[in-house]
């Protein structure tokens, strides 16, 4: 990839923050934040996408750009009132320049007729409110606020008929303090003409006073030039393009051209400077001599400003607001290929399991806890896990880039369902590992799909119901539990229990007279072909159910619950873990085979007595734990490692709480402890194994499987999925 | 700029060739990552019987596909002399168990002749053509269509 | 080598003044708003800058204006980044004491020009 390619991936990076930020910032205007600074961050952010845009020549981008940063501008300076309406126009801009960057990602331009639209409708605002005729095309050249008129500065020259021949241009300027306050030079504009042809300079100091009124930071000096060349006015115009303000220039056509000598050295413009420079009193750099703010000393000439020599700090150009933190993380950055940092998580994964592998020979050896060896380890297993940590945090991002995908999605859900939707988020910072990032917009979009679809009432409904028409469907990140917790909450209807009781018996989901708890119950609509909408909508419908989303969640090491309160709204609440690059694992043995299940999984380890373990039909079985009959699970049987089954009595059995089955106890041969594992996958190279979810490369260089618990136990079911305990805790 | 593609019509192919079930077969030396010695794969549970398991290469997993039961022959009994070529196919990495390696053939294109309609299936499935020297029969085998039709490849 | 300090908060505009003037035998720093750009500045000096003007924290006319103020860099020439879109802008950067400007979107080759311009 090139250079100007990879700054492009940049470009579009950037571009997907700015319009984060853009949207984030009218959201909070549209709540009520009244920060001037919120504006500010607005206009800039479309500013940054017109200027990227243009460095590439994305030229349908930079021109709906521009007509949105236009509006924006008079909203910054006051000439546009930010009232409500205009707040949600602006939103729909946003939608529509960020389809535009996507459209521009593919190679292509954003759809022309939303653009014309919307074009028309920014317009509109921005020449006096909604509802006015959009303002006739405004001429490139137009005063500012003092008045001035600016032409525009034109790069190409178009090519006269009659081509200018060469010809003597002669050329006077005195620069003003002004001129050099600013860094410009004499010496350079001269420079400048010098390559425009062949030139004969002459300095005028006839200004120059006596010595005793000399003031040393005055311009005094004038040039005069006699340039020959075949150039146009504006050619010469052009160098005293940025000091046109501070130096008096004329520029004539000599009209009887003397020919300038031929021969001879062109003129020595570091002799003149220096001839201009030994006139001053002290000795200064070559080009650069000192300047302080005086007052014009030539009356012939248009008096300076008296703010302009030298700047006051403005007290208001300090401004007080907090950098966004994605801005603050750019500072002193380095950049790492993403690889790189993939390849450290997974070699400290390695020094984890070895670190474990180490300790645990060294208790085989009778080393004790509390020797010097038993002491270094512990110390060796702190500094571990802090490398591991801190190498987790390199790649840790915020949750922030996937919530703000979200208010788009809310708008676009609350328009086709005609409701009525404000979205809150909360913790956007909330980070977690890059690969878990990168898989948890989905089932979040599904899950936002879902509370406003199936949860929010109508605006009429909510009325009737004393309730604000307005619904809030609530976005939240936090860590809990070495996890993270997404939730996303309605103030709807709740889950209507009766209907989906009916439902699940209708579709032979449970038995008619199961005793089931509310939580059960509102739990249901995860099972597999639950759907509750009567009518397939266009939103939620087509076949994605929330047992679709569960499934995806599960692939993630995740779980899913409900909670509802009828009448008052639901609550979903994900859980996952922070990294899909290790994971903490009980290893056990299954005929021979070494597996490893996640410990979230795991609710206790057991070595059953034999009169626990009760024989149900052929080959089935269940466990008596306390008061309740778990049914066996046999691992070996289920993935096929062996017909035989174990005995539980003779080995060893873990409680599980799977997603789909309940409770269940997994038989194993034999248990070697807990382990941090790392993942590996089986997709890179081979595909999914039923029952599997991942590998794992142990400390002995050999190849253990990852359990897919709720696979597993739902392998071992062949009837219909049933509802045992409540298996998952209730949100919050 | 626009320059005709250089034909490769001429430009000799390099095989790697090796014995699986008392037969030679040779896969394009370009899809071969290295050939390494037998070592004990994990088993996948609901897996094809071809699928021996699956080792570590190196921090990745690489799944074992025994070739000769593959291509319906007698599955391979692994010893000490058995070989695993690993080769690339598309992004993915898979090792095919042989009994081992006999030979890089360089060979012109031409001598490639198309596999005659036998009645074995597998045979036509997995071989891209038949390469005559001397008295030798070497089948090409397609490695990309070897795997199994792969399932959540999106996911 | 000219050492140019090149501020502005996007990371794409950066980027390109990086590709255009590496190459060209200037060492190039970078800095991500005006703030930013006094630090940068105070750090490791430079001899010519190129800023943006909308930038959080401090914009680009104040951070011109405190440049100014540091008598160490009253003779390093500014250059603004504006656009042709709005003349008014450069009249204010030159007032807070920008030496020239650049136009969104540059020419590599008109931004090397206009430095060669400014610079001694």
């Amino acid at each position: 990839m090139d250079e100007l390619e990879e700054i492009k991936v940049t470009f579009f990076q950037e571009c997907d923050e700015l319009l984060g930020d853009l949207e984030s910032g009218l959201l909070s205007i549209d709540a009520g934040d009244t920060e001037p600074e919120l504006v500010n961050a607005i206009f800039r952010a479309v500013h940054s996408v017109k200027g990227g845009a243009g460095a590439f020549g994305l030229e349908a981008l930079v021109r709906f750009a521009h007509v949105f940063e236009t509006l924006l501008d008079n909203v910054r300076s006051g000439k546009t009132p930010l009232e409500s309406d205009l707040v949600k126009v602006l939103l729909r801009a946003a939608d529509v320049l960020a389809d535009h960057v996507a459209a521009a990602k593919l190679g292509g331009e954003g759809d022309a007729a939303a653009t014309t639209a919307m074009v028309e409708e920014l317009e509109a605002w921005t020449s006096g409110g909604p509802g006015l005729a959009p303002p006739a095309l405004q001429a490139d050249v137009q005063p500012n606020e003092d008045g001035i008129v600016f032409k525009p500065v034109t790069l190409t020259l178009p090519e006269f008929e009659d081509a200018p021949k060469e010809q003597v241009w002669i050329i006077t300027f005195q620069p003003m303090d002004a001129l050099y306050a600013r860094a410009n030079e004499a010496g350079l504009l001269i420079r400048e003409i010098e390559r425009l042809g062949k030139v004969e300079v002459e300095l005028l100091d006839d200004a120059l006073p006596v010595f005793d009124n000399l003031e040393p930071e005055t311009a005094y000096f004038a040039w005069k030039v006699r340039l020959k060349a075949d150039v146009t006015e504006e050619k010469i115009r052009e160098v005293f393009e940025f000091v046109e303000d501070h130096c008096s220039t004329t520029i004539v056509r000599e009209t009887s051209p003397t020919a300038l000598a031929e021969t001879g050295p062109g003129p020595d413009i570091a002799a003149i400077l220096a001839a201009a420079q030994a006139a001053y009193p002290e000795a200064s750099p070559p080009l650069t001599p000192p300047r302080i703010e005086t007052v014009a000393a030539e009356p012939d000439l248009p008096a300076e400003p008296a703010t302009s020599a030298v700047a006051v700090a403005q007290p208001t150009s300090l401004r007080a607001s907090p950098a966004p933190p994605a801005e603050k993380a750019n500072q002193a950055t380095i950049r790492v290929d993403p690889e790189r940092i993939d390849k450290l998580i997974d070699l400290v994964g390695e020094l984890v399991i070895n670190q474990a592998m180490l300790a645990q020979r060294v208790a085989g050896h009778g080393f004790a806890a509390s020797s010097d060896v038993g002491r270094g380890l512990d110390e060796l297993e702190q500094l571990t896990r802090d490398i591991q940590d801190s190498v987790m945090a390199i790649r840790a991002q915020p949750v922030k880039s996937v919530f703000q995908r979200m208010p788009r999605l809310v708008r676009e859900i609350a328009g086709l369902t005609g409701k009525q939707v404000r979205l809150v988020t909360d913790g956007e910072n909330t980070e977690v590992d890059k690969t878990v990032i990168e898989r948890i917009s989905e089932p979040i979009t599904h899950m936002l799909r879902n509370a406003i679809d199936h949860g929010l009432e109508t605006a009429e409904d909510r009325a009737a119901a004393g309730k604000p028409s307005e619904g809030t469907v609530r976005l939240a990140a936090l860590h809990r539990g070495g996890r993270i917790v997404i939730e996303v909450g309605d103030d709807g209807r709740g889950i209507n229990r009766p209907r989906v009781r009916q439902i699940a018996i209708d579709r032979g989901l449970i038995a008619a007279d199961a005793q089931l708890t509310d939580e059960e119950v509102d739990n249901l609509i995860f099972l597999p072909g639950f759907s509750t909408a009567s009518q397939v909508s266009d939103i939620s419908g087509r076949g994605v159910g929330m047992d679709v989303v569960r499934k995806s969640v599960q692939g993630l090491g995740g779980r899913i619950s409900i909670s509802s309160r009828p009448g008052l709204g639901s609550n979903f609440t994900l859980s996952l873990p922070l990294t899909l690059a290790v994971l903490d694992g009980m290893v056990i043995d299954v005929a021979g085979q070494t597996l490893v299940v996640p410990l979230t999984a795991i609710v206790e380890s057991l070595r059953p007595a034999a009169s626990e373990v009760k024989k149900l039909g052929v080959q089935g079985g269940v466990l008596a734990v306390r008061d309740a009959y778990v049914p066996l699970v046999d691992i070996g049987r289920v993935l096929g490692f062996q017909s035989a089954e174990i005995n539980p009595a003779e080995g060893v059995v873990l409680l599980v709480d799977s997603e789909v089955g309940g409770r269940a106890a997994l038989v194993a041969d034999s248990i070697h402890g807990q382990r941090q594992v790392v993942i590996k996958s089986l997709e890179s190279n081979y595909q999914q194994v039923p029952g599997i979810a991942a590998a794992t490369i142990l400390g002995d260089g050999r190849v253990a499987l990852i359990l897919d618990v709720d696979a597993l136990v739902a392998m071992s079911k062949r009837e219909p999925l049933r509802m045992h305990e409540p298996s998952i805790q209730a949100a919050e | 700029m626009n320059q005709p593609a250089i034909t490769v019509a001429n430009e000799r192919r390099e095989l790697t060739s090796f014995w699986a079930g008392d037969q030679e077969y040779c896969v394009d030396i370009m899809s071969v990552r290295e050939i390494r010695g037998w070592s004990a794969a994990t088993p996948l549970p609901q897996s094809p019987s071809y699928m021996r398991g699956v080792i570590n290469l190196r921090g990745a997993v690489l799944p074992i596909m025994d070739l000769a039961e593959r291509l319906d022959l007698p599955p391979t009994e692994p010893s000490e002399r058995s070989v695993i070529i690993v080769v690339q196919v598309g992004e993915r990495l898979v090792g095919l168990l042989v009994d081992a390696v006999s030979d890089i053939l360089s060979i012109n294109p031409e001598q490639i002749q198309p596999t005659p309609d036998v009645g074995c299936d597998q045979a036509k499935a997995f071989v891209r053509g038949l390469i005559t020297i001397d008295d030798r029969m070497v089948s090409e085998i397609a490695v990309e269509r070897l795997l199994p039709e792969l399932e959540g490849l999106a996911a | 080598m000219i050492k140019v300090l090149t501020v502005d908060d996007s990371r794409t505009m950066r980027d390109m003044l990086r590709l255009a003037l590496a190459g060209e035998g200037f060492t190039v720093t970078q800095a991500v708003d005006g703030e930013h750009g006094l630090e940068v500045l105070n750090e490791s000096g430079a001899d010519v800058i190129i800023t943006d003007i909308n930038m959080p924290k401090l914009d680009g006319f104040g951070f011109i204006e405190r440049v100014r103020e540091d008598a160490a860099y009253r003779a390093t020439p500014i250059l603004v980044l504006t656009t042709e879109s709005d003349p008014a802008k450069k009249v204010r950067a030159r007032e807070a004491g920008a030496t020239g400007w650049i136009v969104k979107p540059f020419h590599p080759e008109k931004l090397l020009d206009v430095i060669r311009k400014v610079a001694a």
